[in-house]
């Protein structure tokens, strides 16, 4: 705790030095501002909204002929501040909008609703973009989704990747434990079947570098402008082969260039909750007969029973006051009910102080701002804390260009107890309720206490990270550009692993005490250096024929430098300095160290034509190159063409009342990928071990390499429509097939050939899926009311088109069930059919193949004897969000689902004769089979031979339970203070608001056992309340 | 002028970008070809791998033998005791990590086989290390040949031995189905490869390495096997002669165990962090004892003045058990806590074992092999053999004393297989008849799953995917 306060004040105190340095800046800014309109400032407020409702950030709105100008906000809020008098035009201008003119009529609010300006790129100009690779062209056929920051915003949420659940169709994020642990971001599914990040994690770039995706968890979303989101292969080409599994583009908000200084400081302080509760766990009361009906002698519910001293000293004259002293400790029991999930589940706090500054002139803006989050865990000893700074300044060099400046820095720190000999999360259903904290020897847990339990391990991880990146832009004539971004990024992570000497296991160890405390610390850092040049040339020839052509080149640099010292001997004090180096054998200490770089150099050429906004061509090519491969696999290519039609371009279909906007598209794009391969695959690679033969150090033949190794080969098309109706509907439909061909996977091969396993293109698979989406935005009805619904569903569907070698795949020498199969999805849960409890055996009925019953332990089972269960991964998820203003109220509710996954129980709690020490499942003494005869029971008997454990732990139809869930995944009640009472503060504060705010809140699911997305017991997805306050001066 | 500037100015700094921006970049420990291997010294470290891969099989073959009965700990630990009694389940589970580990050692041969030619060797010095990886790597080879034949084929002494399945001889580092060649074809792969191996000739002598004295005893071991006596003893023979009989003596003896310079060595296994681990298995407690012990009447045998004794046999007399004879070597190291650096791979008692079985078969020879047998136990210090054996007598008192020295090494059970339906037929109600399947071992799941071309030995399962 004393740390988290030493590091939260060290950010107050550099927050407080940069404020100081701004302040005097931005004092002087404003000074020429306010000489201007020293006798009468008029304010003037409002919303502007594009033609479907939606708002509008970064509109211009100016007082024609006058320096009075503001910009609008995140949520198209603006507020001018000058000296305004009637007859004064205010104007609305955006790139890409139709520009608007109001008269001032000396109201104080003047919403405003833009409309896409068709005719735009003939007036373009320069601007400040340090994302080279967003080009115009590319959005008009290829599918580019924009994440809604605001209410990104308004959940409380420290890890910005688990914030990002929901917030566009297709891109499923899935948290996978506690707070802290790092969450699966997927877009339109795994393209590959080799599992995990490395081959089928997005690619994520901030302000045009490539950041890693730890790096993009610790950003603040405050400082975000932007999030967009590349899923088809037409908006990912320019990306080439790293984009094969999609983009997060992500650009960071800049200073303003109308002189005004906004200084923002938003708190929010808040709660969080313990969870949901998994499964209940038996009282006392319950829990002792349980242990008498199982009759194991190491539980007190059967060792103090009258059964217990009736078959043990049947004919014991002290037979009788053995009962009954029997009956006296259980009655003492009885008296004590711990419920362990209050005990050992928290209430923790939540906090975050956010501060910027944004300002600047039409020649130099800058913004500024300083964040510090932290947040508890369920448990004790879990938390998470994050401090960030980020720097932004953009300068006008003369008429023709821009250069940007971004700097950012964070920090984050991880702790959990959570080692690898349990969580304390699972000694909620392990810990018995006639246990308490105090008592001296539990039964759960024998010869240990509480407090051995608690405090054997902890675990710390600290980020630190920091980039800068700058870009150029130069348009030396009307039609050409020419643009280029650097930047570089560093992730420290510093991760220490102790277990005390004290801890249970340690004094267990049999080591003598200068071996005890093991310490285990890691520095690893990652750097990455981005570089991205690209020149533009467009053209509108004949107001009809819109010509684009681009030529880019970029390089990514990786370079990873890891080292890491294990060490015993440290006692109770997690320092690497006292690990004990005298030590020999197993309790060695030990040196880790991996140092790797890797390039990425790539050339690509883009062609776009619009003929008389109405139709869109484009086509792109990128050709890679990857360090990690040898010279003769080096090269690969992406390329995607695209089609656009918008035939509400045409003029009959101009202004239409009903239709307000068509826009059809579709692409067609092919992408190689050699993501997760390495040199060692490919050709022969060696690798010096770290003991020695003899006099000789050895060297080691990584891997079997494959020299016919091809890359995977995505193919993909997809087709959308966006229609807008009556100027407040609109509708997205998204369909796509992704197939990847020559997929890549470790298989088995037969061992004579010295490896076990060699990396192979084994087949094809195959992911399709639609996506659609509907928003109203209704803010006419009635002047003081505003209304937003949007839905979207995303379903995604994958199958095993092709294996080249065999028709189902193994993946392991003592699996029964493929992996993969042709015609099958990869991600199916197999398993056996079962139909009740025997009532004379007592273990479950299994139907296999053809009907046959099937006895566990006695029946050897076949692959026949499995069926499909469901799919593991859930096919469909989506968003309901709502929005209601009233006046300057605003309540936004956002709701995920997911629906149509399956997944296997823990039944961990389902207690068995051996472990009825630990606490099990409520109800249990009435829905197991304990007696022959027993009928209609829900869970088999406890008293089973070990023969039959394998039969007994494959999934079936009864211990597996639909995986569906709907979330309150954000919650936002807000009220913004009117101008009218704004006024009080002598216009000082431009904008105040205060909101309840909550993440998470509940989750509603049939599944009645752990987390359905987690699929951990104690481990499910923190609800977060705040009170929030911001205030903009 | 100009124009040569407004060329050259870019042309430069594209050349400096693109040095940059090179993507040649090299690993921190890893190595890649062609790079990889082209000295004698990076040559080296890759054999060493397969070297220090060689799996340390001694102990598993000992207890499937009469060497050890079991003491009151035995059955507290089931997988041991399925081994000891010969429960099929256990050689499926010792098959499936020898076969791989074999197999892995084969294949770093291979890749640096593959590789010798481009090794660039410019002094005499290389030009001689070159030669003697050539003349390692057969012969590392044969021997890995050598114990899969002995363990997965049938005698290629029985009738019909030669033309019986083998094992597979692998040549490519690549991905291959190959079906098993005869074991008659891996007995003539076996013999090229120490012909090989002697052509390109040894010029060492750290035992650590295979040297031209452990291509020899292999050589020799090999003949005996395929029943080629005359060449076997004449072998043998040649390396007794050349090492000498006073290797035998009681204070070389004792170096063989204590990590010391041994004269009787001829190779050893050299991995420090591997041999700390070997013979671990056989203890149930440090302080209670082993799950195993000397069997009683072989234990018996070992007499006062036989330098064998001491190292053989680690008698403790605990109240709850009584005297046992416990396990020396190894065994005895880790109990009196000294460090196991080295496990013996071949000695020269094995040359001269080799000899006196090759002299009792051949029929003519039993005086020669009573005369060296007499000789080695005299330097052991062990009783002699009477005078008047001869024959089968002579023959059954050799593996006698064979098994006495190689106690607990594993020895033992090749000869038990060898002379399963001759003169050590059913030495113990535990060990099967000789017609008993188990006396091939199975072909593992690992191989026969993902290689058509696999037979499965006679009686074990062979499953597939689609059963």
């Amino acid at each position: 705790m004393s740390l988290k306060f030493a590091t939260m004040f060290r950010f107050i105190i550099v927050f407080f030095f940069l404020f100081g340095a701004i302040s005097e800046f931005s004092i002087a800014a404003q000074h020429t501002t306010a000489t201007k309109s020293e006798q009468a400032v008029t304010v003037l407020h409002g919303i502007v909204t594009d033609d479907t409702g939606e708002p509008l950030p970064g509109v211009v709105i100016a007082v024609k002929g006058t320096k009075c100008a503001t910009t609008s906000d995140v949520d198209g809020r603006y507020f001018l501040r000058g000296k305004l008098s009637k007859g004064d035009i205010i104007t609305f201008s955006l790139l890409g909008m139709k520009p608007m003119e109001v008269k001032y009529s000396g109201q104080s609010e003047q919403n405003a609703s833009m409309k896409t300006d068709t005719n735009s790129l003939k007036e373009l100009t320069v601007t400040a973009e340090s994302n080279i690779n967003n080009i115009d062209i590319r959005s008009r056929s290829g599918v580019v989704e924009t994440v809604d920051m605001k209410r990104l915003n308004e959940k409380p949420m420290m890890d910005m990747s688990l914030a990002l659940q929901g917030a566009v169709p297709g891109l499923v994020v899935t948290n996978t434990g506690e707070l802290g642990s790092k969450p699966t971001i997927r877009i339109r599914g795994n393209q590959s079947l080799r599992a995990g990040d490395s081959a089928n994690e997005p690619l994520f770039v901030l302000d045009g570098k490539v950041i890693s995706s730890d790096a993009f968890r610790t950003l603040n979303p405050q400082d975000i402008r932007e999030i967009k989101v590349l899923k088809d292969a037409a908006a990912c080409a320019l990306y080439g082969i790293k984009a094969a599994n999609g983009v997060i583009e992500i650009s960071s908000k800049r200073g303003s260039h109308f002189g005004a200084v906004d200084v923002t400081y938003t708190l929010g302080m808040g709660v969080t909750l313990k969870g949901r509760r998994g499964v209940d766990v038996m009282k006392t009361a319950e829990k002792l007969e349980l242990e008498r009906l199982m009759m194991n002698e190491a539980t007190p519910g059967y060792r103090y029973s009258e059964d217990y001293y009736l078959k043990r000293y049947p004919n014991d004259p002290r037979l009788p006051s053995m009962i009954a002293e029997g009956a006296a400790v259980l009655d003492s029991l009885r008296g004590i009910n711990t419920d362990w999930f209050n005990e050992l589940m928290r209430n923790a706090l939540y906090q975050s102080h956010n501060l910027s500054v944004r300002g600047g002139s039409e020649q130099m803006s800058y913004f500024m701002s300083a964040n510090l989050s932290t947040q508890g865990g369920q448990v004790e000893g879990n938390s998470t804390l994050r401090g960030s700074v980020r720097l932004g300044v953009d300068l006008a060099l003369g008429k023709i260009g821009y250069f940007t400046l971004s700097m950012d820095g964070g920090y984050t720190d991880n702790k959990t107890p959570n080692g690898s000999t349990f969580t304390p999360a699972s000694l909620i259903y392990n810990l018995n309720p006639y246990e308490t904290r105090s008592g001296s020897k539990l039964w759960s847990y024998p010869n240990r206490t509480f407090s051995d339990l608690l405090y054997q391990y902890n675990s710390n991880s600290t980020d630190k990270r920091g980039g800068v990146s700058a870009s150029l832009n130069l348009k030396p004539t009307q039609d050409f550009e020419i643009s280029g971004v650097a930047g570089l990024d560093y992730l420290l992570n510093e991760s220490t692993q102790f277990t005390p000497a004290s801890s249970y296991s340690e004094q267990q160890s049999g080591f003598s005490a200068a071996e005890l405390g093991k310490l285990n610390k890691d520095k690893n850092t990652l750097m990455n250096f981005t570089y991205n040049i690209r020149a533009v040339y467009n053209h509108l020839f004949n107001d009809t024929h819109d010509v684009t052509l681009s030529l880019n080149h970029d390089y990514y640099l990786t370079a990873t430098d890891n080292l890491g010292i294990t060490g015993y001997g440290v006692g109770n004090h997690p320092s690497a300095a006292l690990i004990n180096q005298s030590l020999t054998g197993a309790r060695k200490p030990s040196v880790s160290s991996l140092k790797e770089k890797v390039a990425q150099l790539g050339v690509g050429a883009v062609a776009g034509y619009t003929y008389n906004h109405t139709y869109d061509l484009f086509a792109t090519y990128k050709l890679d190159a990857s360090s990690l491969l040898p010279s003769d696999k080096r090269w690969n290519s992406a390329w995607a063409a695209g089609l656009g039609w918008t035939p509400s371009a045409y003029s009959f279909l101009e202004d239409n009342k009903v239709i307000t906007r068509i826009n059809l598209k579709g692409s067609y794009g092919s992408t190689a990928s050699l993501a997760g391969v390495s040199a060692s695959q490919t050709i022969a690679t060696f690798a010096y071990l770290e003991d020695a033969y003899a006099t000789s150090r050895i060297l080691q033949m990584l891997a079997l390499y494959n020299r016919d190794l091809k890359p995977e080969h995505t193919t993909s098309i997809d087709a959308g429509a966006q229609i807008g109706l009556f100027n407040f509907l609109s509708l997205d439909l998204q369909w796509y097939r992704r197939q990847t061909a020559d997929a890549l996977l470790d298989v088995p091969i037969a061992a004579s050939n010295g490896f076990s396993m060699m990396k192979r293109n084994i087949g094809i698979l195959r992911n399709d899926g639609i996506e659609a989406g509907i928003s109203m935005n209704l803010n006419d009805l009635h002047p003081d009311w505003r209304f937003r619904l949007s839905t979207n569903v995303a379903y995604n569907r994958n199958k095993v088109v092709d294996l080249y070698y065999t028709d189902k795949l193994y993946t392991s020498d003592y699996s029964l069930i493929p992996d993969f199969q042709i015609g099958k999805a990869y991600d199916i849960l197999y398993g056996l059919e079962q139909r009740g409890i025997n009532s004379v055996t007592g273990l479950p009925i299994f139907i296999g193949k053809d009907g046959r019953e099937i006895e566990p332990g006695k029946t050897q089972l076949t692959r026949d004897d499995f069926i499909s269960l469901g799919h593991m991964t859930p096919p469909f998820s989506g968003t309901i969000s709502l929005g209601v203003a009233w006046r300057d109220l605003e309540l936004d509710a956002d709701f995920y689902w997911v629906s149509g996954g399956i997944r296997q129980y823990n039944y961990t709690y389902v207690r068995n004769r051996d472990d009825v020490n630990y606490n099990a499942l409520e109800g249990l003494t009435q829905t197991m089979w304990f007696h022959r005869g027993d009928v209609d029971k829900l869970y088999y008997s406890p008293f089973y031979a070990s023969s039959a454990i394998e039969t007994l732990s494959y999934a079936n139809t009864s211990n597996t339970g639909s995986s569906d869930y709907l979330r309150l995944s954000m919650l936002s009640l807000r009220y913004r203070f009117p101008q009218s009472v704004l006024r009080h503060t002598s216009n000082i504060v431009k904008y105040a608001s205060v909101a309840f705010q909550a993440s998470n809140l509940f989750t509603l699911t049939p599944y009645n056992e752990s987390d359905p997305e987690t699929g951990k017991l104690g481990a499910s997805i923190q609800p977060v309340l705040t009170l929030n306050l911001s205030v903009t001066f | 002028m100009k124009g040569l500037f407004r060329n050259i100015i870019p042309a430069m700094a594209l050349a400096a970008m693109m040095q940059a921006c090179s993507l040649d970049i090299p690993y921190d420990n890893q190595f890649s070809d062609p790079d990889a291997i082209t000295t004698p010294e990076t040559g080296r470290e890759l054999l060493a791998d397969a070297y220090s891969n060689l799996p340390n099989i001694d102990f598993d073959l000992a207890l499937l033998t009469d060497d050890f009965e079991p003491t009151y700990w035995a059955s507290r630990n089931p997988s041991l005791n399925n081994q000891y009694t010969w429960q099929p389940q256990a050689f499926i589970d010792l098959s499936a990590n020898l076969w791989p580990e074999y197999y892995s050692v084969i294949s770093t041969i291979n890749a640096l086989t593959e590789r010798i030619p481009d090794i660039k060797a410019d002094t005499d010095a290389d030009r001689r290390e070159v030669a003697d990886l050539v003349s390692e790597a057969a012969t590392l080879k044969a021997y890995c040949y050598f114990q899969l034949l002995r363990l997965f084929a049938a005698d290629p002494t029985a009738a019909g031995g030669l033309d019986a399945e083998g094992i597979v001889l692998k040549d490519e580092v690549a991905m291959q189905n190959l079906p098993r060649s005869t074991v008659g074809q891996c007995i003539s792969e076996i013999r090229r490869l120490l012909t090989l191996a002697e052509e390109s000739g040894h010029q060492g002598t750290d035992p650590s390495w295979l040297t031209a004295d452990a291509t020899q005893l292999l050589r020799a071991e090999i003949e005996l096997y395929a029943g080629n006596y005359a060449e076997a003893a004449s072998r043998a023979e040649a390396l007794l002669d050349k090492r000498g009989y006073g290797c035998f003596g009681p204070d070389v003896y004792r170096y063989l165990w204590d990590g010391s310079q041994c004269d009787e060595r001829i190779f050893v296994y050299d991995n420090p962090d591997v041999a700390q681990t070997f013979y671990i298995s056989l203890v149930y407690d440090t302080n209670s004892g082993d799950y195993y012990a000397v069997s009683s009447d072989l234990a018996d045998d070992y007499t006062e003045g036989d330098c064998r004794t001491a190292w053989s046999i680690y008698p403790v007399t605990t109240s709850a058990l009584g005297y046992q004879p416990y396990l020396g070597k190894y065994n005895r190291l880790r109990k009196e806590k000294q460090e196991i650096s080295l496990i013996n791979k071949m000695r020269l008692s094995a040359a001269l074992f080799v000899a006196a079985q090759a002299w009792c078969l051949d029929g003519s020879n039993s005086a020669k092999a009573l005369e060296a047998m007499n000789l080695y136990l005299g330097y052991r210090g062990a009783p002699l053999l009477p005078d008047n054996l001869s024959g089968d007598d002579l023959l059954r008192e050799v593996l006698h004393q064979k098994q006495m020295e190689f106690v607990g090494e594993g020895e033992r059970f090749f000869d038990l297989k060898h002379y399963r339906s001759t003169l050590l037929s059913a030495p113990s109600a535990r060990i099967p008849a000789a017609d008993d399947y188990r006396w091939l071992w199975p072909i593992p799941k690992e191989e026969y799953l993902y290689n058509e071309e696999m037979t499965q030995n006679p009686g074990w399962p062979k499953s597939s995917f689609n059963d």
